[in-house]
């Protein structure tokens, strides 16, 4: 069971890759296939047992796949000197500023609350 | 003895056991105090693993190339992103229309201080292309990065002070502005700081979680498409 979800997940990563050499754009192949596999959620309206089985364990432990990346900052070295100020400028304080101005736009464009949204 | 030590901290068995150990470790810690957004285990076991390699005197490149199974995961657990963002939207059908112009504004807008604060600080065209995707979940944002030409590295870096930053001082925010609506805490939560933000939604109410989960989903299917396509347009 879950070997067959995963076995769909490479399935629309491979359609996904595919797209993108069709298209040829610059949109990642595995986010074409999440788009794919969004759309055929829709169109099958239901998620099977297979896909959740599979999804779950990859989401859940998201962030293990991104510890090699991450410690590359340890290792950026020279090429990365004199781009720290920059990178905390717009990591740090741009996202303080985000919060507050997304935050209000939000609030002025948000639809009424007027159904059960939860 | 020496050549055999050298060998298998060479090899993906080390590079493995090395990651996905101190992962645990860490993500036991973070468990233990009840998901403290500064012991999030990405940070603790990267250091971990970083200075691990720095004492052993192990290539990080090397070590790189060791890890390339769980590198072939993101793949995969990018696509699964789909399922998340299907249950979110299933949930708010009859207010789309208001939450894809809110995710346009809010992604344009945040996306746009980041990119204009980094060029005021002098950022090179690799760190620009880095930072582009910073509010989006790491998955896409790395991918996007890798295919601009930037650093994936330095696009997981941002995207981890980025979900921070929101965690930490986005609730003192929300009640400096007087925004107490918990859809909008929510939404402007998953928006800005993507996964991180979202956790910390949970924290406040169901409803704001859920309202995170959708302004993430649909803050990375914005940017995923607009992205790539400023960036040619810009270069």
């Amino acid at each position: 069971m879950w070997l067959k979800g995963f076995a769909i997940l490479l399935l629309f990563q491979c359609l996904g890759e595919l797209l993108k050499r069709w298209l040829g754009i610059l949109v990642p192949g595995p986010v074409l296939g999440m788009f794919l596999l969004f759309i055929f959620l829709i169109v099958q309206g239901e998620i099977s047992d297979a896909v959740q089985q599979a999804s779950t364990p990859l989401i859940q432990n998201l962030s293990l796949l991104f510890v090699p990346t991450t410690v590359g900052i340890f290792f950026l070295g020279a090429n990365f000197e004199g781009q720290w100020a920059a990178f905390l400028l717009a990591s740090f304080v741009g996202t303080l500023i985000a919060l507050v101005l997304v935050g209000l736009t939000l609030r002025a464009v948000f639809p009424a609350d007027e159904d059960d949204h939860a | 003895m020496l050549e055999f030590a050298q060998q298998v901290m060479d090899s993906t068995l080390f590079a493995l056991s090395v990651t996905m150990g101190f992962f645990l470790g860490a993500n036991a810690l973070y468990q233990r105090s009840h998901r403290h957004p500064l012991l999030h285990p990405l940070i603790w076991s990267s250091t971990a693993v970083a200075l691990l390699l720095k004492g052993l005197d192990v290539d990080y490149r090397q070590y790189f190339d060791n890890t390339d199974v769980i590198m072939f995961m993101l793949g995969p657990a990018t696509v699964a992103l789909a399922i998340p963002l299907y249950q979110q939207l299933r949930r708010i059908r009859n207010m789309l229309l208001g939450t894809l112009l809110a995710t346009v504004i809010g992604a344009s807008l945040a996306t746009a201080i980041a990119v204009g604060l980094a060029y005021i600080g002098d950022a090179n065209q690799s760190t620009l292309l880095s930072l582009f995707p910073k509010t989006v979940t790491t998955p896409i944002s790395f991918a996007l990065a890798e295919q601009f030409g930037g650093s994936g590295t330095v696009a997981a870096a941002a995207v981890m002070v980025t979900g921070l930053t929101g965690v930490i001082f986005g609730p003192p925010i929300f009640k400096m502005l007087g925004i107490k609506d918990e859809r909008v805490m929510g939404f402007t939560l998953g928006l800005v700081s993507h996964g991180t933000g979202t956790t910390r939604a949970f924290d406040i109410s169901p409803v704001a979680g859920a309202f995170a989960s959708l302004g993430m989903g649909l803050t990375g299917a914005f940017i995923a498409i607009a992205l790539p396509l400023l960036v040619v347009w810009l270069y």
